[in-house]
């Protein structure tokens, strides 16, 4: 038997380590929530029934909505940053 | 790093087949001397510099990474120039590589290579361009894609969601056939010089078939071409999307015969593949309210399924028969993602001089 060396094609690091989640946190009396339209269709109208939804749970919210430029497109840093500095809770990951 | 593994060699496939590192066909060992001869073909100096990044990911491809895929997709060491430019095109923003890659709909990373190496390195532009019997055309497609796999995580079950795929996703690649005077190849119509050789990316649902046998007039083929274009259940027809069109020798010649110039055949398979938002709904197909994608009609009352002459990429190819043509649209609308086109530079080049302030290269642009 003869034996080859190859090159790994992949690197054997592996992919990164999970993302944690957030520290959760309890929420102000007025929240923010944030929604992210991914610009999937019908994106923006299931948001908004969640939003309605948690405000009637959650009490007197206030609801920011962004779009992202395109469904193939990541949000824009500063659309990024500024619903981090604005949002309590934000949802996103809206699929077809 | 370059990381090796040393397997018995009946072993190697078996091996790769079980970590996933293939298509699904069996491949060529990277091995280093193989990897050493593929880079020296691109008269690599530093392996390590990134060809590209997808910064939405974090992950980009090393020179190395690329040559590895080239032989393990059976590329001869000649043909990695052209795969190190087909890289650089795919990495291009404009591109966007983020979701072309791995979107539901499937796309096939479609390459046309266009000049003079394509010729010298025995690609094929003739008869089954597009089906089996070509290494140079088979590979190469095969090296992105593989790449694409195994080094941006473009696989089912990490980030491809591809809902079917296409057969296109192994590999879509092949050479234009220089059209006759005075229609120019699809490089110079770019801009670039004859004796360039470009590659261009797009992302492409799978080639259509066009017959067109009985018809010797221009404009009742390029008619025919345009209804194709306009089908309600291509996903980017009334939403500004991009075409390949790959005339095929006959319908070549007709058209410029009879005085068609490429400006021409562009523009009339732009505007005739225009559809009106009834067609679409008589088809079934919904229009966007608010949508991404624009669905407004223009002036004449209907949705572009190209956004403009310059989105339908006009090349020549094919053999001779009945009268067929071939065709692909691009996998979504252009604002999602667009061709791309980089010049491939031949193996030996010097790098160009920038003088003492130095300047940024097209495939040193992204390195570290």
């Amino acid at each position: 038997m003869s034996r080859i060396t190859v090159i790994r094609p992949v690197d054997s690091a592996g992919p990164p380590a999970t993302v944690t989640l957030a520290p959760r946190r309890a929420l102000p009396e007025r929240p923010v929530i944030g929604l992210v339209d991914n610009r999937k269709p019908h994106a923006r109208e299931l948001l908004e029934l969640l939003a309605e939804e948690l405000r009637q749970r959650i009490g007197d919210a206030e609801v920011v909505l962004v779009r992202k430029p395109g469904a193939g497109h990541p949000l824009e840093p500063e659309q990024a940053s500024d619903m981090a500095a604005r949002a309590h809770m934000v949802i996103t990951g809206v699929g077809d | 790093m370059t990381e090796t593994l040393t397997l018995e060699e009946a072993d190697v496939q078996e091996t790769f087949f079980e970590h996933g590192w293939t298509d699904g066909l069996p491949v060529v060992p990277p091995t280093p001397g193989r990897v050493a001869e593929t880079l020296a073909a691109a008269s690599v100096i530093d392996e390590q510099v990134l060809i590209g990044v997808i910064p939405a990911r974090g992950k980009g491809i090393t020179l190395e990474q690329a040559a590895v895929h080239a032989v393990m997709a059976g590329c001869k060491p000649e043909y990695f120039p052209v795969v190190v430019a087909a890289f650089e095109a795919l990495f291009d923003a404009s591109f966007n590589a983020h979701t072309a890659l791995t979107s539901t709909g499937g796309a096939a990373t479609g390459i046309v290579v266009s000049g003079p190496i394509a010729q010298e390195i025995g690609m094929n532009a003739r008869h089954n361009c597009l089906g089996s019997g070509n290494r140079a055309n088979l590979t190469i497609g095969r090296a992105v894609r593989l790449a694409a796999m195994n080094v941006l995580g473009a696989r089912s079950g990490e980030l491809d969601a591809s809902s079917f795929g296409n057969p296109g996703k192994i590999s879509f690649c092949f050479a234009e056939d220089p059209p006759p005077a005075p229609w120019r190849p699809l490089h110079e119509e770019l801009g670039y010089a004859p004796g360039d050789t470009t590659v261009t990316v797009m992302p492409l649902e799978g080639v259509r078939q066009l017959a067109q046998q009985l018809n010797g007039d221009a404009e009742g083929i390029l008619r025919t071409f345009a209804a194709a274009m306009k089908s309600p259940s291509t996903f980017s027809t009334g939403k500004s999307g991009q075409a390949l069109m790959i005339l095929g020798p006959e319908h070549a010649a007709f058209c410029i015969e009879q005085g068609w110039t490429q400006a021409a055949v562009r523009e009339f398979l732009c505007r005739e593949s225009r559809i009106s938002p009834e067609e679409l709904r008589a088809a079934g197909v919904l229009i966007e309210v608010d949508g991404a994608h624009g669905m407004v009609p223009g002036e004449d009352g209907k949705l572009a399924s190209v956004g403009s002459p310059d989105d339908v990429y006009l090349v020549t190819a094919g053999g001779e028969g009945a009268g067929w043509s071939a065709y692909a649209p691009s996998w979504a609308p252009k604002i999602h993602a667009r061709a791309s086109t980089r010049r491939v530079r031949p193996t030996g080049e010097p790098l160009p001089d920038c003088g003492p302030d130095g300047c940024i290269v097209p495939w040193l642009k992204e390195s570290a």
